[in-house]
């Protein structure tokens, strides 16, 4: 798979009718031209061309670990030069800020000084399920796709950290990446988020360079990015090239104001929120979504319908799911496998049987590790239209 | 084409309701603006991103203006008033609040209970069930 990517780049900017040395978002601007497709991706519900922001049908969440070419995108600039070529002249990672010795990695230096290890790792956008809000919000009107696990090789974040001598006055670990805003101002970034320090030394929290086994695709981050999973997936800077360790909370683009945030208190629908009232989202609450069948299913022969799909939480495992196909008034349990690390997802199935013969809907709800379940509404009113995890629901006919 | 039609038709209805036909020069002129805020949408917001975003909302003006002031924070230019003006018209016509996506309650006589009974009329709605993807 290794040497397919960056042919398949190749191929990709000589097809491209812009003169040589145009810049990557020109190269995106005129790929977006071609009428829906993402580079890379097929198949993904495209909200928007530029920035690319596409996500994952429901059916193709199935596979444990979201092939490549199906996993969501959020971008919020264009694409680096880098990500489209391939190359990794002149890159390096900077590490500095409140550590007492500042770093600059190569790529090779990351693979060489610290132990590599591979995860399954959730990522979800915060947005995920924006569409469903009453009264809406702007941005990207996720449905339910903007989620996927991957597996992802790397370092862990903490072992860099700890190499840099990260200085007790630390308390926030902030992002920056090669990626342009959108309006080709190389003044402007268009996104720098970070994690709080506790975060970026967890276990789990990596600086990754393979996704799946191949080197990242140009729309998720190459070569380098971070992996919090459990946080919004803008934590997780793409095109990585510095880390900045910071003494207060971060305070980059769309880290402040109602980027990536929610009301401290809640609020009723629509309402006029001050901004000092809004507070950074931490952990993204239980999930769980059915992949299979797929909502609308005709199911013929009167036996037990097969139910399955993923659940995951935050910050930490789920410990239950249920299934109801009569509205909630009774509840089947389903077997749930333990995750295969920290912040994978974990399969659930289950079987349903139909005595009479007519229309029903499938509720799928999971409870995490400390007892919170997902609501059956959508919860929490908020703004930007943040933290839907109501539960997912699809319709059989029982013939 | 489509769009065309309904602007004339809606510009028109006023007009023809209220004045002799000397005064039929206005929808010529309404049509005009309408165009020329589509012009400006291309000329001040298209060179950023694609109008995904913008055909995706159906905002009250007052929220449009937040999401111009939201653009110059993203970068934008701050726009001449008459410009803004324009956009403004345009957005509220072309993409103002919809019959079809109504808020809870919204062009019923629950709407009207609504202000004194708010809690009768929850706005929380389960996630949409869907038989096909959207
Ligand atoms: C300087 C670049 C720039 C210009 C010019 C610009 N925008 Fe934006 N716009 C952005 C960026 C950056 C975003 C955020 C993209 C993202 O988050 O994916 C955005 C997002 C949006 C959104 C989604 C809002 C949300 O909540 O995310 C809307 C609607 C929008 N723009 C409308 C407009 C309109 C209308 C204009 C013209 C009057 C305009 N933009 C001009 C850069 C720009």
């Amino acid at each position: 798979m290794r040497s397919v990517l960056p042919l398949s780049r190749r191929r990709f900017l000589g097809a491209v009718p812009v003169a040589a040395g145009a810049s990557a978002l020109a190269l995106e601007r005129a790929a977006g031209q071609g009428g829906g497709a993402v580079f890379g991706k097929s198949g993904l519900r495209i909200l928007s061309e530029r920035p690319v922001n596409a996500e994952t049908l429901v059916a193709d969440l199935d596979p444990r670990y979201t092939p490549n070419e199906k996993h969501f995108v959020r971008n919020n600039g264009g694409l680096p030069e880098r990500a489209l070529s391939g190359s990794l002249e002149g890159w390096s990672l900077r590490v500095d800020g409140e550590v007492g010795n500042p770093l600059n990695l190569s790529l090779d230096d990351l693979k060489a000084r610290f132990e590599n290890v591979s995860r399954a790792l959730v990522l979800e956008c915060a947005g995920n399920g924006r569409a469903a809000f009453q009264p809406g919000a702007s941005g990207n009107q996720w449905w339910l796709g903007a989620v996927g696990c991957a597996r992802y090789t790397g370092v862990r974040l903490r072992d860099v950290l700890n190499a840099a001598g990260v200085l007790d006055t630390a308390v926030y670990v902030a992002y920056y990446g090669e990626d342009p805003h959108l309006s080709g101002n190389p003044e402007e970034v268009p996104i720098s988020r970070g994690v709080p320090l506790s975060k970026a030394l967890d276990e789990s929290t990596l600086l990754a360079w393979d996704m799946n086994g191949e080197p990242l695709p140009p729309h998720h981050g190459f070569p380098l990015r971070i992996v919090a999973p459990g946080f919004p997936a803008s934590a997780s800077g793409k095109w990585l090239s510095r880390l900045w360790v910071r003494d207060q909370v971060h305070d980059g683009p769309k880290m402040t104001g109602y980027s990536y945030r929610v009301p401290r208190y809640p609020v009723a629908p629509g309402t006029d929120v001050p901004e000092e009232d809004m507070e950074i989202i931490g952990p993204m609450p239980v999930k769980s979504i059915i992949t299979r069948p797929e909502t609308g299913v005709r199911h013929a022969g009167g036996g037990p319908l097969a139910i399955r799909g993923w659940a995951w939480a935050g910050d930490g495992p789920v410990n239950a799911v249920h299934l109801s196909a009569d509205f909630g008034t009774t509840w089947l349990p389903c077997q749930l496998e333990e995750p295969e690390n920290p912040f994978a997802w974990q399969r659930f199935e289950g079987s349903v049987a139909f005595d009479i013969p007519g229309h029903y809907e499938l509720w799928a709800r999971a409870t995490d590790h400390q007892g919170r379940q997902q609501p059956m509404v959508v919860p929490g009113w908020n703004p930007r239209g943040y933290l839907n995890n109501a539960m997912h629901r699809i319709a059989v006919t029982a013939l | 084409m489509k769009r065309l039609h309904l602007v004339v038709a809606i510009a028109l209805l006023p007009v023809a309701a209220s004045a002799g036909p000397e005064e039929r020069a206005i929808p010529a002129l309404a049509v005009g603006q309408e165009s020329d805020g589509r012009a400006l949408i291309d000329e001040n917001c298209l060179y950023c991103h694609d109008d995904s975003y913008i055909r995706s909302l159906n905002l009250p003006r007052e929220e449009w203006e937040g999401v111009l002031d939201m653009m110059i924070g993203m970068g934008m230019p701050p726009l001449e008033p008459e410009t803004q003006e324009k956009i403004l018209d345009y957005l509220e016509e072309e993409h103002g609040p919809r019959e079809s996506s109504p808020s809870p309650g919204a062009g019923t006589s629950a709407d009207a209970q609504t202000e004194d009974l708010p809690w009768a009329f929850p706005r929380y709605r389960p996630n949409p069930l869907y038989w096909r993807e959207p």
